[in-house]
């Protein structure tokens, strides 16, 4: 599969957010109206971004009733709301988190495309990450669950096993040791699955086929079919799968791989 | 304190171990729990801080300093002005903000140590979540500093995130090779033992306490080698290594010395001991002794769940009923340090409640201990409530049986219990 090197940035066309249309890479900004806002997030690639305003034109203190909607729809996409970081402001950032937002920004230290780099950078694949962690066993350590994040970002990128030992600034051979010890797969076989959690996790919205799911997670029609046929077991069709029995197949591979690691008892 | 690597570095090059929460990072917006625990609008002026210490960690703020001190010195003087100086956040976190702003010209130290004040306001605001996030901060800030990666472990190990404790002790206990900082090391190891021994993992606490052991003696660190051995004996308590335990509690007492401040503490731990071998005459008047001397809610609670359970060995109904009344209020303050208690404290009380067939107190300890004891990863306890409660819905006593576990330090020990809490009582705290 090819690795995206861009990441769109959706920009809602609000006056607030003109001065981040010129983002560096690897963001590219493209600048749409509520409408088209919507309606491009909904076939967005998960490494995408939506920056929205997210008060009402009439009143900075009102959010727009389309914003809880939008988070609604696009779950596989992070949201990131501009929130001026002032007085008479808590109430709607909490409302906005509670809504199911991935980020908001100081709009005041943060309303310039290089301060907002980093913020962009850091949700990058969180809604996967979320989806993975809310069922991953706890018997996984830190160390692991760092690289399953980090392997949340590749995936997220179409990346292979070399772009996550970049990750760490290390040779891909050491990361295959990391995950040898502390019981995960060889991070080939990581990212494979965390691909297959994504294409299923984008797949619960019923809008999108198979088919751009598929594509959505870096793989063609048939392989999404073998990957799932390969990991999760064969007599349902991706439909018919969710990104939970995914994760449950995946927990069943890491305790038995923490079983196998366990010494032996003395005889 | 000499350095056994020859590279400069501050840090050592395990890239995986320094890899969280900077370079990759968990789910949910950064320093969101702020939102949700500090009330009213001065929530986004601590997560702005929090951010910009994160930020500042990361490198950000260090290459453009002086960017926006307009803004955050408006924001400071808004702040100062609205709140005055009654609110002891307003300075720790303007002081703060202040020094970030210097980019590279800050002060590591300083903003570790401004981090930590915050954190300190925030446990006495109730908000747990968010001292946290600042004892990370304070870690984050100063790296090379394997104090501030202690901190941070031991907060997160007493809120029962045991997952993270791990890594930031871990962190700490390498850091502090790296930096030749012994004592360090050695309470990270220390932590790190006791941290495994409240998850049942006694083979690998053993093996750290060991480790944190033969640190301190080859460093003639006599203070922490007594603490660690305390600690030492408590996990042969939990193994049931008697002989063992009542050997390392010998050698604690002699390397604490007379009139340490740990004694009285030992002093009770020695009387788990006795709990465990089913010793209750000789148990009961070392706690009562040692009660009035403790004055934290945390440490009274312990020692008034070991009368409880005492009394109730003894079928002592005054003294069980007089004590449940105030251990069972103290159960329910909402502070870390006595959350950090309760699994093993409600399992001391659903034994004693057992012991005197009061049911439903033991059956509501025994339920709150499991349930507490499963959030916090506390195995060990957890299975003890289990069973508990298994008996007691079958309307079975629990006491442990009187059986013949001790060994042959046990005498001395017992004298040397008696002296302690008798000749030298006071309060203090280990590791």
């Amino acid at each position: 599969m090819m690795k995206r090197t861009t990441r769109e940035v959706l920009l809602l066309d609000s006056p607030a957010l003109a001065p981040l249309a010129a983002l560096a890479p690897p963001f590219e900004a493209r600048v749409l109206d509520w409408a088209a806002l919507a309606q491009a997030a909904r076939r967005a690639p998960p490494s995408a971004v939506v920056v929205i305003d997210p008060f009402t034109a009439g009143d900075p203190f009102v959010l727009d009733p389309r914003v809880r909607e939008l988070i609604e729809r696009v779950r596989m996409v992070p949201v990131v709301a501009r929130v001026p970081f002032a007085p008479g402001y808590a109430g709607a950032a909490r409302t906005l988190l509670d809504w199911g937002a991935s980020e908001i920004v100081d709009a005041e230290l943060e309303g310039t495309p290089d301060a907002i780099h980093a913020r962009l950078l850091s949700v990058h694949a969180q809604p996967l990450k979320r989806v993975v962690e809310g069922s991953l066993s706890r018997f996984v350590s830190m160390d692991a669950l760092t690289l399953v994040r980090a392997a949340a970002e590749v995936a997220v990128d179409g990346g292979t096993a070399l772009d996550l030992a970049r990750i760490f600034d290390a040779r891909e051979r050491t990361v295959a040791g990391w995950c040898a010890r502390e019981g995960l797969p060889p991070p080939r076989r990581l990212l494979a699955w965390l691909r297959l959690v994504l294409a299923l996790a984008l797949l619960e919205d019923p809008r999108r086929s198979v088919v751009s799911a598929a594509l959505s997670a870096g793989y063609t029609d048939y392989s999404f079919r073998r990957a799932l046929r390969e990991l999760v077991g064969a007599g349902a069709t991706p439909r018919e799968r969710s990104p939970r029995q995914a994760l449950a197949a995946f927990n069943a591979e890491l305790r038995a791989r923490r079983e196998r690691a366990r010494p032996a008892p003395a005889a | 304190m000499k350095l056994r690597h020859a590279s400069d570095a501050p840090l050592p090059r395990t890239p995986l171990d320094f890899a969280y929460p900077l370079v990759v990072r968990g789910p949910g917006a950064e320093g969101a729990v702020v939102l949700a625990e500090v009330a009213g609008e001065r929530a986004l002026a601590v997560l702005r801080v929090l951010r910009r210490v994160l930020d500042w960690s990361r490198g950000g703020g260090r290459g453009a300093p002086g960017v926006r001190a307009h803004v955050l010195e408006r924001w400071e003087a808004d702040r100062l002005h609205e709140e005055g100086c009654r609110d002891p956040l307003a300075p720790a976190l303007t002081a703060l903000a202040g020094e970030v702003e210097r980019g590279e010209e800050a002060d590591a130290e300083s903003v570790a140590r401004g981090c930590l004040d915050v954190c300190d306001w925030a446990l006495g605001a109730g908000a747990e979540g968010t001292a946290l996030l600042f004892a990370e901060a304070a870690a984050l800030a100063s790296p090379a500093n394997a104090r501030f990666a202690w901190t941070a472990g031991r907060m997160l190990r007493d809120a029962g995130r045991h997952r993270e404790a791990v890594l930031w002790l871990r962190r700490a206990a390498r850091v502090a090779v790296w930096s030749a900082d012994w004592e360090a090391q050695d309470l990270a190891l220390n932590s790190l033992g006791n941290l495994y021994a409240q998850q049942g993992g006694f083979g690998e606490a053993l093996q750290l306490l060991v480790r944190a052991v033969r640190l301190a003696r080859r460093h003639r660190m006599r203070e922490r080698e007594g603490a660690v051995t305390h600690d030492l004996f408590a996990v042969f308590v939990l193994t049931g290594e008697h002989a063992r335990a009542e050997e390392a509690a010998l050698d604690a007492f002699d390397l604490y010395g007379p009139g340490h401040p740990n004694l009285p503490k030992l002093a009770h731990d020695v009387v788990q001991l006795w709990l465990r071998q089913g010793r209750f005459p000789v148990a009961l008047p070392v706690l009562s002794a040692v009660l009035p001397h403790l004055h934290l809610p945390e440490e009274r609670l312990r020692v008034l769940a070991s009368i409880v359970r005492t009394a109730g060995a003894l079928e002592d109904r005054s003294t069980y009923e007089s004590t449940w009344i105030e251990a069972w209020e103290l159960v329910h303050l909402p502070t870390a340090e006595v959350r950090a208690t309760l699994p093993g404290v409600l399992v001391d009380l659903g034994y004693g409640a057992a012991s005197v067939k009061d049911w439903d107190h033991a059956a509501a300890s025994f339920t709150r201990a499991l349930e507490i004891a499963d959030q916090m990863g506390a195995n060990d306890d957890a299975e003890t409530a289990r069973k508990g409660l298994e008996s007691v819905q079958r309307n079975q006593g629990v006491e442990t049986p009187r059986r013949k576990t001790s060994g042959p330090a046990a005498h001395r020990l017992l004298h040397l219990t008696y002296a302690t809490v008798w000749l030298q009582p006071r309060n203090g705290s280990c590791e």
